[in-house]
Formats: C-alpha cells, sequence, structure tokens
C-alpha cells in the first residue's frame, strides 16, 4: 500500500468516530452527520499534504468539517435536532436506568446549548484541543474560548440540577 | 492563584490545568475536592457526546476515498484519451466533429458512481415501513401523496453535491437502487453503465434514477414513484 494511502487509512481509522460525534452534535442529524463526515475525508484525502503535524490532525478535520457544514447551510436551513433520547450510548457495560436518564438529560441540555457555547465545548470535549488552538480555529481570543467553555458547563449544570429539582418536587428518586 | 481563580479555570478547562492551578490543587483540600467533582462531571459529559457511531463508517469512508481516487485516475485517462481521439476526428473530419461522450458529472455516472459507496445497501431485506418512508422523504422538503413500499434500503446521500434520496427497492424478484434528486429536473435518458442498467427520468420536481442488472421493474417502479410523487402512476398529460 502507498505511503499516503497507509497514512490516510491510519488517520480515518484514529480519528473517524470522533469525526462524526462532532458532526452528529454540529448538525443534530445522523445521515447528515455521516454526509458532513464523508465528504470532509474526501476533501482531507485530496489535500492531505498540507497536514504537517499528526498530532494536529484532529483539529485540521474539524476545521474541514466545520467549513462543510456551514456550506451546506448556505443552501439549507438548519434542521432540529433528532430526539436525542433516542441515541443509543456507547456503553458495553449497559448502563443502569439512572445513568440513562442522566445521559439524556445532559444530551437534551447539550443539543440546546447555543452554538456558541456548544461548539467550543464540542471542540474541546471530542477534539481534545486546547483553548489557544480552539481560539485559533473560531478566530477569537483563548480569554473568550475559555468564557464560553466556563458557560456552557455551568449552563449544562444549572439544567441538570433544575432537573433534579423538578424530578424531586414531583415525588420522583 | 487563589480559590476563585482555580475554580474558573477548572470550569473552562477542566482537561488542561496550567501548572500554577496543579499546585493550588495540591495545596487546598477543597479545590481538590472541587477537581474530583469537575472530573466526574466530565467523564459523565463525554459519556453523553458519545453517539453511537454507525456500523463500517470507517470503511465506507475508505472505500469512497479509494473509488473516488481510481475515478480520478480514470477521468484522467479518459481525459487524454478523449483529446487523442478529438484530434484524429477533427483531423479526419475537417473540423466538423462530434464528440458524444458522457460527462463524468452527469447524474447518470454520478448515481453509477455511488453505489459502490455503499455496497451493503443491495444486503438489506427486510421493508422499511411506509410511513418512515414517507417521513424521511418530507425531511427533503417531499411531500407523499401515496404509500412507498417494498423499499429496504432508505437514507440521504450527497449527489453531485445535492442532498438526495438513496433507496433500494424490491421488485420482480431484484434489487433497484433508486436516487431521488428533490429539485433537480435532469430530462429522460436510458444508459448502460459498466454492466449496469440505468434509467432517469424527471418525476415531480426532481430526478428519479433506477439502476440495476435489468430493466425488466423499472416501468413498475417508476409508476410507484410517480403515484407517490406526483399522484398519479402516469406522467401528466400522457393518460
Amino acid at each position: 500500500m502507498p505511503v499516503k494511502q497507509a497514512q490516510f487509512d491510519a488517520l480515518v481509522r484514529a480519528t473517524s468516530g470522533d469525526l462524526y460525534r462532532f458532526a452528529f452534535w454540529l448538525c443534530g442529524q445522523d445521515a447528515l452527520a455521516e454526509d458532513l463526515v464523508q465528504e470532509t475525508y474526501l476533501r482531507a484525502w485530496r489535500s492531505l499534504d498540507d497536514l504537517r503535524d499528526t498530532q494536529a490532525a484532529k483539529a485540521w478535520l474539524m476545521t474541514i468539517l466545520r467549513r462543510e457544514h456551514a456550506r451546506l447551510y448556505e443552501r439549507k436551513a438548519p434542521t432540529s435536532f433528532e430526539a436525542v433520547e433516542e441515541l443509543e450510548l456507547v456503553d458495553e457495560d449497559s448502563p443502569s436506568p439512572d445513568r440513562l436518564g442522566e445521559d439524556a438529560l445532559i444530551r437534551r441540555a447539550i443539543a440546546a446549548l447555543d452554538p456558541k457555547y456548544r461548539e467550543p465545548l464540542l471542540m474541546q470535549v471530542l477534539g481534545g484541543l486546547s483553548c489557544d488552538e480552539i481560539a485559533t480555529e473560531l478566530k477569537i481570543t483563548a480569554q473568550a474560548v475559555m468564557t464560553q467553555c466556563f458557560r456552557a458547563r455551568q449552563k449544562l449544570k444549572v439544567a441538570l440540577a433544575g432537573q433534579s429539582l423538578e424530578g424531586r418536587s414531583h415525588g420522583l428518586p | 492563584m487563589d480559590c476563585l481563580e482555580f475554580r474558573r479555570e477548572l470550569a473552562a478547562q477542566p482537561h488542561g490545568l496550567g501548572s500554577e492551578a496543579n499546585v493550588h490543587r495540591s495545596e487546598c483540600r477543597s479545590c481538590a475536592e472541587a477537581f474530583l467533582r469537575a472530573k466526574g462531571f466530565e467523564q459523565r459529559l463525554e459519556q453523553a457526546l458519545a453517539v453511537t457511531v454507525p456500523e463500517g463508517l470507517a470503511d465506507r469512508i475508505l472505500l469512497r476515498q479509494t473509488t473516488a481516487t481510481r475515478h480520478g485516475i480514470r477521468i484522467i485517462r479518459q481525459g487524454w484519451t478523449r483529446i487523442a481521439a478529438g484530434l484524429l476526428m477533427a483531423l479526419g473530419m475537417a473540423g466538423v466533429g462530434y464528440l458524444g461522450l458522457r460527462s463524468p458529472d452527469s447524474l447518470a455516472a454520478a448515481s453509477v458512481e455511488h453505489l459502490s459507496h455503499e455496497p451493503f445497501a443491495l444486503d438489506r431485506t427486510d421493508p422499511i415501513a411506509a410511513t418512515e418512508v414517507a417521513r424521511v422523504f418530507a425531511d427533503s422538503g417531499v411531500v407523499l401523496k401515496a404509500p412507498l413500499t417494498q423499499v429496504t434500503y432508505l437514507t440521504h446521500c450527497p449527489l453531485n453535491g445535492k442532498r438526495s434520496l438513496h433507496l433500494v427497492v424490491r421488485a420482480e424478484g431484484q434489487a433497484v437502487t433508486v436516487m431521488y434528486v428533490p429539485g433537480e429536473r435532469q430530462g429522460d435518458a436510458d444508459f448502460v453503465d459498466r454492466q449496469i442498467v440505468g434509467r432517469h427520468r424527471d418525476v415531480g420536481a426532481g430526478t428519479l434514477v433506477m439502476l440495476a442488472g435489468s430493466d425488466r421493474s423499472f416501468d413498475g417502479i417508476e409508476a410507484g414513484f410517480r403515484s407517490a410523487i406526483e399522484g398519479s402512476p402516469v406522467r401528466a398529460g400522457m393518460k
């Protein structure tokens, strides 16, 4: 196998899962997320020579994917999120019903986040990007990224706490 | 660093605390506890974000890329062949020539090419409920007027840069790949490409493309799609 093809194979196998999840949480549609990921890797293949630092591969792919996503919405209005409660979770150990309920709450809260909070949070958690890298990508300051990630987490915690309180007030555990 | 600064940094980038924050954590018991709580929250967050990745995604990406690469090489080769042929024809016909070569960007070519992207589509045999089919069409802005049945595969796919519907329909003992491209009318054509028989027709406001080893079930499938999309099995003006 030529070196370039081997490099691309390794790149796809190492990053496609997280990239799909990033795409999904950007657009909220599983079929559309797969389309975005497919297009992203095709573009990545064509410009693979531009990738100098393998450590930066995920950030590079996320950049391409964000552009594809933006291009898509130049033509089409954003669609709403699928019912996030119905999404399957990756958990080999069959999570408990409590755990599933909590995950559903968090997912609903993530879907409800304003994109300006959700996007840097996704890049940080799914992409493992530093605040500086996210700042470069989003063309804002690192301080602004820290503020947005801070607020995103605060909103998720508030949403979770609110749901728990609501549950208790209705006599639920 | 004081506790407030630590908590802010912890909430902003819990995975990448700086050295000052780490020193503070080792010296402050309540912040060390806050760190553990934040770690727990991050685990819950990661778990919640971990939606299931479609099975075989990496394989489909690689298949599409290798196919596109081969196709690109073939187009380049065909390009040179066409140039050579064109020169010969131009010479032989004293400048009067016609190159009846199909554009690689045509809907027919793109549909045939797309087949290799989703080779598992034809393996599915369980019919998809007509209500689900109607829902997916509606998601593409197409309201079905009659149910589409015998559909065993259905997804959205990009085709020539347009969001299209990719279906497999089982009819008369064969699986037929059907692509519907809403909002793009490409006229009528029948074609054969790499032993694949194809046909495309304007249906509704879009184009219906059918691909199979034989065209024996195309008439029935076209009528079914016309009923579903246009409300009548025959083309307007041909009753």
